[in-house]
C-alpha cells in the first residue's frame, strides 16, 4: 500500500476537491486499493512526509519534503492533468 | 414549493452575499472588501478578515481557468460562523498569485470567497464548483449578471445540473 499525503494551505478546501479527482484518476489507471490518501496542511509536510511515498500539494511548501513531490493545482483547473497522473502513477508503481 | 437540495448542501448562496463592481487595486484590497462584507452579514467572525488576507499572502488562491481568472480566498474554519460562499465581481481585473504556482499572476475578474466549517462534508460541493468553473460559458454568464439576485440564482442553478 502506497501512502499519499495531499496538502493545501489549510488542509481543508482545495485538498478536499483534489482528493476526489486524484482518486478517480488513479482508480481508472487500475491502482484501486493499492494506495491511500491522507489530507493535511502544507505546514505538516516537513515533519510528516518521511512517512509517505508521495506528497501532492496545491500550494507552495515552506519546509523540506522528504519524499517525491507533485504540484496538483492542475486538478482544480481540469486541464493538463494527464501528465501529472502519469507522474503519480510512475512514482506509485516504482519498485522499492 | 418543495425545497430542493443540490450539491451546495448547507452552503449558503444569497443575493446579500454578492458584491457587484468591486473597485480594488490589489488582491489584498479586494479580499478586504469582500471579507468585511461577510463579517457584516454575520457569516464570519471579525478575525476572518485579517486571517483570510494573511493566508492569501502565504497560500495564494488565484486560478487561471480557460475562460477567466478567478480567486477562491478562504481560511481556517475557526473564523467561520456559518457556511457560505460570497461572490465578488471586480470592476477591473486584479492580479492574484496562482495557487501552487505563485510566480504566475492571474488576472482575476471574480472572487469566490469561501466560509467553510466542515471541509470533510464539503467534498461534493467543492468538486462540483471546480467542474462548474471548468464548464464553458459558466463564468462569463455569471459575470454578466445584471443584479446580485441574478448572480446568486445563476450560481445556485449550476449546482442543480
Amino acid at each position: 500500500m502506497k501512502r499519499i499525503l495531499l496538502v493545501c494551505g489549510s488542509g481543508i478546501c482545495t485538498s478536499t476537491a483534489v482528493n476526489a479527482k486524484v482518486t478517480k484518476a488513479l482508480d481508472e489507471r487500475g491502482l484501486k486499493g493499492k494506495y491511500s490518501i491522507t489530507q493535511g496542511k502544507a505546514s505538516e509536510v516537513a515533519a510528516q512526509s518521511v512517512n509517505y511515498d508521495l506528497v501532492i500539494s496545491t500550494t507552495v511548501l515552506g519546509g523540506d519534503c522528504h519524499c517525491p513531490l507533485v504540484i496538483g493545482t492542475q486538478f482544480l483547473l481540469g486541464r493538463g492533468t494527464e501528465k501529472i497522473v502519469d507522474q503519480i502513477v510512475e512514482i506509485l508503481t516504482k519498485e522499492d | 414549493m418543495e425545497k430542493k437540495t443540490n450539491a451546495l448542501g448547507d452552503v449558503l448562496v444569497s443575493p446579500e452575499l454578492v458584491l457587484m463592481e468591486i473597485e480594488a487595486g490589489t488582491d489584498q484590497e479586494a479580499i478586504e472588501i469582500l471579507a468585511r462584507h461577510l463579517f457584516e452579514q454575520g457569516i464570519v467572525k471579525e478575525s476572518y478578515i485579517e486571517a483570510v488576507k494573511a493566508r492569501e499572502k502565504v497560500f495564494s488562491t488565484g486560478l487561471d481557468f480557460e475562460e477567466m481568472g478567478i480567486a477562491i480566498p478562504h481560511t481556517d474554519s475557526e473564523h467561520v460562523n456559518r457556511e457560505a460562499i460570497a461572490i465578488g465581481i471586480l470592476k477591473k481585473p486584479v492580479l492574484f498569485c496562482h495557487m501552487g504556482m505563485p510566480e504566475i499572476s492571474v488576472k482575476t475578474e471574480m472572487m469566490f470567497m469561501m466560509a467553510i466549517e466542515k471541509p470533510d462534508s464539503q467534498v461534493e460541493f467543492l468538486g462540483k464548483m471546480m467542474e462548474i468553473f471548468q464548464t464553458e460559458g459558466r463564468l462569463r454568464t455569471l459575470k454578466a449578471a445584471l443584479t446580485a439576485g441574478e448572480a446568486a440564482r445563476l450560481f445556485t442553478s449550476y449546482f442543480d445540473e
